[in-house]
């Protein structure tokens, strides 16, 4: 590999970091959908109002929070705003609501009147519906969430489908490449012999002389034969496990060979030939296989260093432990895939082929086709579920009886109905090709032409990268197209062979290379954020809240993109209007990751700025070069908020629930480069088949060349761990995920890894929001303060100077939804009409009017009515923001 | 009295970082700014943008931070232009990206 070119900032001096300031202030915006990003306009708008936005030097959101955050900072970063302009003046409305209107003659009516106003708050509230903001059956907007999603999911199954074919086909390839009964008996065998299959594998197959019964009997057998070597070799390292343990280890050694060569003999005489030949029968085969795993065993002995002299027992015993327990696992998995890929199709035989005319075959039939409903309804339901911030998100919401039991039995069912069909469909795919030679002929130049374009692939690769990582995907690529072209050669020399054994191998290689050629090709053509729901979640939320403030959308349709909605991260200037350094808050997934450290967590927090990205696990890069620089706040707000994806960080689901989520493309995460890695600068990925089998089968960590990034909620939702990190002494947390309970499940996570990972202690009363007023049962407040005592040593890492504990204490400002007797007329009334409000399910992403105006006009209120009697007088500056804190803290004891 | 050490006197580690040390050799990390530092000059900048009492004069280093004025371009014409001059460098450089 040769050097990477010296990064330009490494070749100046190091930019020293100014004095440290311990009066730092935060604002984090929890995740929620679109009530937390609702609540939290009415939020900015309160703190506005109040002159206190100019405070806050960290603005922390993650997830829907970041919908809000995203389109305040986007609208600072326009060119046409002023120095000075800190926050949008109150909303606009359309120039025909107003009364003036009443006075102008009908006649004088401009058009323009009536097109929806130039406000950038208004604009989010006629955005409230922000997925589908026209509504409608015949909507032009339904119809294209439609189209993306329906074209987007059969990309991934052109690829998927291929994928787990060639996985059923490899397995196929054991029945019908050495032992010509069996190979006859898979390729010809029917239920009774008396439908259409049959019929027509008579011309291509000879009478086995076989019943039914006796083929799928020597299949079993067939297939045990693997298993039961691989079971003779984990008995041997059972004995060498034990043989460890024993005072004379050589005595019984020889007693258990003696025993062993016994059992293999008696066994031999018993069986021979299960195989049909001699000498590969199942107990020699089963005695090589031992003989290897105890030369394995010796070689490891003789190459360890003895401690103190003496051979480390307890280490070698560990060492066993391992090889068994690897064994015992490819042992199940090869078993599963045996019983799918060999006895597949006879269970859709079962239910699809019986005799007519009787009440029986008729149960089956329908047992069968109510089977596959169930799991294609199961698969939307789970579709539906994890549709764009679904409530996977929040944590403490709960879900129905139904969805619980879906999610519970819906991957198995699908899953089990989708091996068996494909088990079926290889199968006769292979047949079908091997009884008609020209087809199969026509298949072997489709490989070599494939093999062609792979090399041009290859060659594309190898020649603009030189990471080893790349180097060695793309020599496997040659390696591929040589062995792939080399055998069909080998097979177009030799098909008029007569043997059907050889004929089916062959085709089957030939179906396999194929279906490897198409997922190449097909996996070159686009990157892994292009084909899953990341690209179009990002379009409609880069639409509804950054096209607010874009100049250049005036002339448009409000509902369509336009260009220039979307920001450059690296262009974001907040802190140059004297607003907050906007921190993105995502979750990179480690659900792969070898270290115990994570293994637990399975995330780590990976933060999105405009100055740079990263984490701790990865390391941190400019944003201006990260990624060539084109990363966009849209991309950042839609990855902060990809709430369903296979992988979710700490929340990530069991096995057959994570492939369910890849296989109906529930997607919302994106592939970023890992920031130390060599391709840092790369945005794009090639092969993104790899990354969808990356999520399906949850490979992610943070040593592979790209990382996958999540729901910064997939980690903490409440954005108050990236304000703790940095020791903001003072912090206002907008915490508006789902709590009906409520339970504080965001809140308590949030303190738990603070307290973890920076020795920050954080007191919060939560009874104040447990209470309840007698007659009402409505909440008694909307907020609760209390204290942060940050750990020493954390404080020194940051350069912060303490005396003592009160100059690392710190106050925290919890603003929870919730309504209380002195609320609106109109909230309590939404209330009352809606008596989960304010925390609705967050499944809920198509808000209305009243809903919207209900959850900002809430947050409005909460903030106005805590804070403005704690207002201080200016001049801003330090003092005044400790005088504030103090007064909120006396009075939210 | 002090724990003595094990047998190979290294610390006890909870996870193994071979991986992590591999993958930390073949990277070249920039480490001339620190991401820290880089918040806390546009921190101060923000507080002089934003009228605060005692960051009337800042250091000329904050204002560097303040982003160059460009427009906003992602279009795809942008996009591939860059990855085919990207393309170019690459093939006659053979150096890593």
């Amino acid at each position: 590999m040769s050097a990477e070119p010296a990064h330009p900032a490494a070749q100046t001096p190091p930019l020293a970091a100014p004095p440290a300031t311990d009066n730092l202030v935060g604002l984090a915006m929890s995740g929620g959908g679109i009530r937390s990003a609702t609540f939290g306009l009415g939020a900015l708008q309160a703190l506005h109002k109040l002159g206190l936005l100019g405070m806050f030097d960290y603005l922390s959101t993650v997830s829907g929070g970041g919908f809000t955050g995203a389109w305040w900072s986007a609208w600072l970063s326009r060119a046409e705003r002023q120095s000075g302009d800190m926050f949008p003046e109150a909303e606009d409305i359309e120039p025909s609501r107003r009364p003036s209107t009443l006075l102008a003659p009908d006649s004088a009516r401009r058009p323009d009147e009536t097109r929806a106003a130039r406000d950038p708050i208004h604009h989010l509230r006629l955005f409230a519906n922000y997925l589908t903001p026209r509504r409608g059956a015949l909507s032009a907007d339904t119809w294209r969430a439609v189209t993306f999603y329906v074209r987007s999911l059969v990309f991934n199954w052109l690829v998927l489908v291929p994928i787990l074919l060639v996985a059923v086909m490899a397995v196929q390839l054991y029945f019908i490449a050495w032992n010509p009964t069996v190979a006859m008996g898979f390729a010809c065998s029917t239920p009774d012999g008396d439908d259409v299959t049959y019929q027509t594998l008579w011309t291509f197959c000879e009478d086995t002389g076989q019943s039914h019964g006796q083929v799928l009997w020597t299949r079993a057998k067939y297939a045990a034969v693997p298993l039961l070597i691989l079971m003779t070799a984990m008995a041997t390292l059972s004995i060498l496990w034990l043989l460890h343990g024993t005072s004379t280890p050589w005595l019984a050694l020889l007693g258990l060979l003696t025993l062993f060569g016994f059992a293999a003999r008696l066994a031999e005489r018993i069986s021979p030939g299960a195989t049909g030949t001699s000498w590969l029968s199942v107990p020699r085969l089963s005695l090589i296989a031992a003989a290897l795993v105890a030369a394995a065993h010796v070689v490891k002995l003789v190459t360890t260093l003895r401690v103190n002299g003496r051979i480390p027992h307890d280490a070698h015993r560990t060492i066993l432990a391992q090889w068994t327990s690897g064994l015992l696992m490819v042992t199940v998995l090869l078993a599963l895939g045996l019983a799918v890929a060999g006895f597949g199709h006879e269970v859709v035989w079962f239910f699809f082929y019986p005799k007519t005319g009787q009440m029986w075959p008729a149960v089956r039939q329908a047992g069968g086709w109510g089977a596959i409903l169930v799991a294609v309804a199961g698969a939307a339901w789970t579709a539906y579920q994890a549709a764009p911030s679904g409530r996977t998100n929040d944590s403490a919401e709960p879900q129905g009886r139904t969805t619980q039991l879906v999610f519970l039995v819906a991957p198995y069912v699908v899953l089990g109905v989708l091996a068996l069909l494909l088990a079926y469909a290889a199968r006769e795919s292979l047949v079908a090709v091997a009884i008609d030679l020209d087809v199969a002929r026509m298949l072997s130049y489709g490989v070599i032409a494939g093999a062609v374009v792979q090399l041009v692939f290859a060659v594309s690769e190898l020649r603009r990268r030189r990471s080893p990582r790349v180097n060695y995907r793309a020599w496997s690529l040659v390696a591929l197209a040589i062995v792939g072209s080399g055998s069909q050669a080998m097979f177009l020399s030799r098909l008029d062979d007569e043997r059907v054994t050889f004929t089916l191998f062959y085709v089957g290689v030939v179906e396999i290379l194929l279906a490897v050629a198409a997922v190449v090709g097909l996996g070159w053509m686009s990157d892994p954020n292009g084909l899953s729901m990341h690209a179009f979640y990002k379009a409609r939320l880069v639409r509804a809240y950054l096209g607010a403030s874009n100049p250049d959308r005036r002339g448009e349709q409000v509902t369509d993109a336009v260009p220039g909605d979307d920001v450059p991260l690296r262009s974001l200037c907040n802190h140059d209007r004297g607003a907050p350094y906007h921190l993105v808050n995502t979750t990179l997934n480690l659900v792969a990751s070898a270290d115990l450290a994570t293994a637990q967590r399975s995330a780590a927090s990976f933060v999105l700025s405009s100055h740079y990205c990263g984490s701790a696990r990865t390391g941190y890069r400019r944003t201006d070069e990260y990624m060539g620089g084109e990363l966009t706040l849209g991309t950042a707000a839609a990855i902060s908020g990809a709430a369903a994806s296979p992988n979710m960080g700490s929340r990530t689901p069991s096995m057959p629930l994570v492939l369910l989520l890849a296989l109906v493309n529930a997607r919302l995460g994106f592939w970023a480069p890992t920031p130390f890695a060599a391709r840092w600068r790369e945005p794009l990925a090639s092969l993104w088949p790899f990354y969808l089998l990356s999520e399906a089968l949850s490979q992610t960590t943070d040593l592979s060349t790209y990382c996958y990034l999540t729901d910064g909620g997939h980690f903490d939702n409440t954005g108050l761990y990236s304000l703790v990190e940095r020791g903001c002494r003072y912090i206002v947390l907008l915490d508006c995920g789902a709590d009906p309970g409520p339970c504080f499940a965001d809140l308590g996570d949030a303190i738990r890894r603070c307290r973890i990972d920076f020795g920050a202690e954080i007191s919060l009363g939560v009874q104040g929001f447990l209470d309840r007023a007698p007659n009402s049962g409505l909440a008694t407040r909307h907020v609760t303060v209390g204290k942060i005592l940050y750990g020493q040593e954390h404080w020194d890492q940051l350069g912060l100077a303490a005396q003592s504990e009160v100059d690392r204490t710190g106050v925290i400002v919890w603003v929870k939804p919730a309504v209380v007797a002195a609320d609106a007329a109109d909230v309590r009334q939404y209330k009352l009409e809606n008596p989960n409000f304010p925390h609705q399910t967050t499944l809920d992403q198509w808000y209305d009017e009243a809903q919207f105006e209900s959850y900002r006009k809430l947050a409005y209120d909460s903030i106005t009515s805590a804070l403005r009697p704690c207002l201080q007088p200016p001049p801003r500056g330090a003092a005044h923001v400790q005088a504030f804190f103090a007064s909120l803290e006396a009075r939210y004891p | 009295m002090t724990e003595p050490l094990p047998p190979s006197r290294r610390p006890l580690e909870l996870e193994d970082r071979r991986a992590r040390a591999a993958a930390d050799k073949a990277s070249k990390m920039p480490v001339a700014v620190s991401p820290l530092a880089l918040e806390r000059w546009a921190i101060v900048l923000r507080r002089h943008r934003a009228g605060y009492a005692g960051y009337e004069q800042i250091d000329a280093r904050a204002l560097a931070l303040s982003p160059r004025r460009r427009q906003a371009d992602t279009s795809m014409l942008t996009s591939l232009v860059g990855r085919l001059r990207a393309f170019g460098r690459s093939g006659k450089g053979g150096r890593e990206r």
